[in-house]
């Protein structure tokens, strides 16, 4: 009766490295994989009707071209206006809210839940309320990516609060520091992780927010422009936007995430990134 | 560190082990105080705006009473309506975090069992878990067409990263000496997996999976609301287009209502999953 320990535990499996295939290459298999699977299914599909949701991937370079040449920059620059002051008002608003919530115990104990359970309802339904508020102008944008940034914000910058030590307090009047030097070298040391990842995850809340947003009713920006294209039955070119999408979230959430840790900023758990809606 | 689990610890337990009555009773008033305060607040906040909008001095079409809107809330669950709406949004959940649960816990530990593709796709992983998932819905209408089937498709892949991800972690951060123990009692695999492997990972992989039903969630209701099909989700873009207001905020309330009734829910159940 052996054991195939070599299962059981993965730390065994370098005694034989020879064998093993590097990391690259399985690497490279993998995205290969990828590409052919896409290209088969493509082919498939073409034969098959005229289904045409696979498109052939010159066919999807080819789209890149119609896409930029189209004024695909007023529609980036449109949405990174709504994105800056829709962050800048959802992190502003978060953090007050969350620092005075954070300081004050009773106030705290009340309205936390509230601002949990909220938390929770995608924001995407409030557009319509926003919608009748604000028209569909960049305004209705604006109010959609600060209502979700401002969430995940709020609710990080309460949990910091509590990251604040008592004793850390207590050590800190004994040593009589001022009140400047306690925010300093006490409470934004302590906060400053959680805060953090807060921030990086509203961002990442506010950019989905605002390109959902622009997907249901605008009249320009990046959402709008995938629409657009669904709209018109240009797959090719909807993928392509779709692609850049993916890749500047991923890109940007990688940045933010390589800062965090550059500045010794505890990384949170990536599993609860995404489907901040 | 997350904004969706609110887990507290069960209750102040003295040295003897025993629960101490009266930390218990201090406990539940301050619960029952919190609840009060939060029914006051809501409450107020409701009364404020009957007052702005009887008064006239926000529009009846950009926010009705809010006696309008609960009365447009038990009408549509009286007739069955929004029991229809429920329904369909629920069977869309279900099935989408049923098919995201098995493939997700599946596919985590086949990674970990796998420790060369674990480390070759880790890193991918996390990269897609902070993708925004919920706007490949255009691409999802295109394959599958305007119907509850491309919604239950999105929320199997919103509720699947953070599976798979939990998953292959919680095997991952196993403690070796379980392992090593598995081995010196010459279990087989299959023990070993039954007995000792899948009861110490257990408590991670329910986080994972209570993360992935919220996600699901989201995902449903948001592209329902977007796309305008399937249940609760739709209902809410359907009544803006015919301008019925009172209709939409009664929709509205109700999506609300669903996922905060999903959350205590999952809630209670987690702390009774993991209290054993």
């Amino acid at each position: 009766m052996t054991v195939p320990a070599a299962a059981l535990d993965p730390g065994t499996r370098s005694n034989r490295p020879a064998r093993a295939p590097s990391l690259s290459r399985v690497r490279l298999a993998g995205v290969l994989g990828v590409l052919v699977l896409w290209e088969a299914a493509a082919t498939l599909f073409a034969r098959l009707a005229t289904a045409d949701f696979f498109p052939h991937l010159w066919t999807l370079a080819a789209a890149y071209g119609e896409v930029f040449s189209s004024r695909f920059a007023t529609d980036v620059a449109l949405t990174g206006y709504e994105l800056f002051w829709g962050l800048l008002f959802g992190i502003g608003s978060g953090l007050l809210l969350g620092l005075a919530l954070g300081l004050n115990h009773f106030a705290r104990e009340i309205v936390e839940p509230l601002l949990v359970y909220l938390g929770t309802v995608p924001k995407i339904v409030l557009y319509p309320v926003l919608l009748l508020f604000l028209t569909v102008g960049v305004e209705s944008k604006i109010a959609m990516a600060a209502l979700s940034t401002f969430f995940p914000v709020v609710l990080h910058t309460i949990t910091a609060a509590t990251e604040v030590r008592p004793l850390w307090l207590s050590a800190a009047r004994v040593l009589r520091a001022s009140a400047l030097q306690r925010l300093r070298y006490v409470y934004l040391p302590a906060m400053a992780p959680s805060v953090y990842s807060g921030i990086r995850l509203g961002i990442a809340a506010g950019i989905i927010g605002t390109l959902m947003a622009e997907t249901k009713a605008a009249q320009g920006g990046v959402g709008y422009r995938v629409i657009y294209y669904y709209s018109q039955y240009d797959i090719p070119e909807m993928y392509a936007v779709l692609i850049l999408v993916f890749v500047f979230s991923i890109a940007l959430a990688s940045v933010l995430g390589w800062i965090g840790r550059r500045l010794r900023l505890s990384d949170s758990d990536p599993a609860e990134e995404g489907a901040l809606l | 560190m997350t904004t969706i689990t609110n887990t507290k610890p069960a209750g102040p337990v003295t040295p003897a082990g025993r629960r101490d009555p009266r930390a218990v009773w201090r406990r539940r008033l301050r619960s029952l105080r919190g609840t009060a305060g939060r029914l006051v607040i809501v409450v107020a906040l409701g009364a404020v705006l009957e007052w702005a909008v009887a008064s006239g001095r926000i529009s009846q079409v950009q926010l009705p009473r809010p006696t309008d809107m609960l009365r447009a809330l038990v009408e549509g669950l009286l007739d069955g309506h929004y029991l229809r709406l429920l329904g369909v949004t629920l069977a869309e959940t279900g099935v989408a975090f049923t098919a995201a649960a098995v493939v997700g816990t599946t596919l985590g530990y086949l990674l970990w069992r796998r420790p060369i593709l674990g480390r070759a796709y880790e890193p991918a992983l996390y990269a897609l878990a902070s993708a925004p998932i919920v706007l490949l819905y255009p691409v999802l209408l295109v394959v599958f067409g305007r119907n509850p089937v491309a919604v239950t498709v999105l929320g199997f892949l919103a509720g699947l990263l953070p599976v798979l991800i939990t998953t292959f972690q919680a095997f991952q951060r196993l403690n070796p000496t379980y392992l090593k123990v598995a081995r010196v009692m010459r279990l087989t695999d299959r023990q070993a997996f039954l007995r000792v492997l899948l009861p110490a990972a257990m408590p991670s992989v329910v986080v994972g999976l209570r993360l992935g039903l919220t996600f699901t969630l989201l995902n449903v209701l948001g592209m329902e609301y977007l796309a305008g099909i399937g249940g609760v989700g739709s209902e809410i873009s359907l009544a803006y287009t015919r301008l019925r207001s009172d209709e939409m905020y009664g929709a509205l309330v109700l999506s609300i209502a669903l996922s905060v009734a999903f959350l205590l829910l999952l809630n209670r159940l987690t702390e009774r999953v993991m209290r054993r």
